[in-house]
């Protein structure tokens, strides 16, 4: 994170005190200054080396004051903005629900009690639940189990809990499994023609 | 401010004073014309005082002339623009012997002389306005008070012997020297009124108040030597050792005030500790 300082009121200042001179002091404070629509402005590292060699040529009471005329802009924050969340996923229990899921025995009791709600071919860009739930009119409180099948012929098992997915398995065309927030990966960047199949899991309270 | 760049020069003119007053000098001939001791002493002086002038001008141009210290500066480089030359003025008319050019020679450079005090007010008077940028506290009045007493009684002191000189010894003193004298007397006395309450305030630790407090401490020194070189004018005649000694006030004082242009001039490459 670093701040931006308008200095036009300074460079002024300087000007009308030690004329063209001011030029040669930003160049010893080694400033890197963006001159626009006559304004020059200048990060909070510049203003600090510029405060040193101010100090130094002209005192620190008169050069502290000279740059009390520096304005702070803005903050401009450097942080990487995150994406747009388009699966939301329990990163606590996605590893060990889907490993459970490879289990054949805990899978098949998973789909005994389970009811069909619809099955779909879709063309998708990038992998949206909130649109996907939109789009097979699904209900977010209810617990899900989704078979999507891509054209190349890989295979996802997700279990989607209250709009969350809980668990996801990947079985490649090869016969490859591939599990967890690894599969989740290979879900977020799927696209292209996909049938969903899509159960709704009963649990007994 | 008594660094080796200064000390090496002061030191330099005082032997070539001393060397060029030695009875055994015989002379240089230059031009078919033989400079006599005194006559190297002064050309030494012009020399230096151009030199001056030259570091100022140099030192000057940078901050321009619109600046409060270009400005400041600007008043410092025409008093030493005069003064170089009306030095040159007075060194030239020695190797003159018709009277008349010899007089408009002195008539102009005394006028130089006089001039050159104009632009050198200005200048103090900026620096006595501009003393929030340079001192710590404001000036004291009690300094105000002291230097003007102080300075004052170098004024007293030559009315003294002014009086003194055209009372008893009248028929020795021409008048219009005596004036001439007095005015530039006067002159300094007033720069030393403007200088002295702020050479004696706390200035500041920036390389640029240092630099201005070693040019008021210049100034005075200069302002002095030519009260003392008038004193030697007006008895100098009479005493040998007084001119020289005089002169060689008068060089040092142009050397102390060419020494801070060079920091002026490079302020942004120098640190202080």
């Amino acid at each position: 994170m670093s701040e931006i300082y308008d200095i036009t009121d300074v460079v002024k200042k300087l000007r009308r005190m030690i004329g063209r001179k001011w030029v040669a002091v930003v160049r010893k404070a080694n400033l890197r200054l963006k001159v626009r629509e006559e304004t020059y402005l200048v990060n909070g590292n510049g203003l600090a080396r510029l405060r040193i060699t101010l100090r130094g040529i002209l005192g620190k009471e008169v050069a502290d004051d000279i740059l009390s005329l520096a304005k702070p802009l803005a903050v401009v924050k450097r942080e990487v903005k995150a994406e747009e969340t388009v699966v939301g996923y329990d990163r606590a229990s996605i590893e060990s629900e889907s490993k459970a899921l490879l289990d054949p025995i805990y899978f098949s009791s998973l789909l005994i009690k389970a009811s069909m709600v619809t099955v779909e071919s879709l063309n998708i860009d990038r992998f949206d639940l909130g649109k996907l739930f939109e789009c097979l009119k699904l209900e977010k409180a209810e617990t899900y189990f989704m078979k999507i099948t891509h054209e190349t012929g890989d295979v996802f098992k997700v279990i989607v809990d209250k709009g969350v997915v809980k668990a996801v398995v990947l079985e490649r065309k090869e016969g490859i499994s591939i599990f967890g927030y690894a599969a989740l990966e290979f879900l977020l960047k799927l696209k292209g023609k996909v049938e969903v199949l899509v159960l709704k899991l009963a649990f007994e309270k | 401010m008594f660094s080796k760049k200064i000390i090496a020069p002061i030191v330099l003119v005082i032997i070539v004073y001393v060397v060029a007053k030695l009875p055994v000098f015989p002379g240089i001939r230059v031009f078919n014309l033989v400079l006599s001791g005194d006559d190297v002493g002064e050309a030494v002086l012009v020399s230096v005082a151009f030199i001056a002038f030259t570091l100022w001008v140099y030192a000057t141009i940078p901050y321009g002339f619109s600046s409060v210290f270009g400005r400041i500066f600007m008043g410092i480089m025409l008093f030493l623009g005069f003064e170089a030359a009306g030095e040159l003025l007075f060194f030239i008319s020695h190797f003159t012997y018709s009277l008349e050019i010899k007089g408009l020679l002195h008539v102009i450079g005394g006028f130089l002389f006089v001039t050159g005090y104009l632009p050198l007010y200005a200048s103090l008077l900026m620096l006595l306005c501009e003393q929030r940028v340079l001192l710590r506290k404001p000036i004291e009045t009690a300094n105000v008070f002291a230097s003007v007493i102080l300075v004052g009684l170098l004024g007293l002191v030559w009315a003294y012997f002014v009086l003194f000189a055209t009372r008893f010894l009248g028929e020795l003193f021409r008048f219009y020297a005596v004036l001439a004298y007095t005015l530039y007397v006067i002159l300094d006395v007033v720069a030393l009124m403007l200088i002295m309450p702020l050479v004696t305030a706390n200035f500041r630790h920036g390389i640029l108040q240092v630099c201005i407090r070693e040019l008021m401490i210049a100034i005075a020194v200069f302002a002095a030597a030519n009260i003392f070189l008038n004193f030697s004018l007006l008895f100098g005649e009479k005493v040998w050792f007084m001119k020289s000694l005089s002169t060689i006030t008068y060089t040092i004082a142009y050397i102390l005030l060419a020494k801070p242009s060079v920091a002026i001039a490079r302020i942004e490459r120098l640190t202080i500790v």
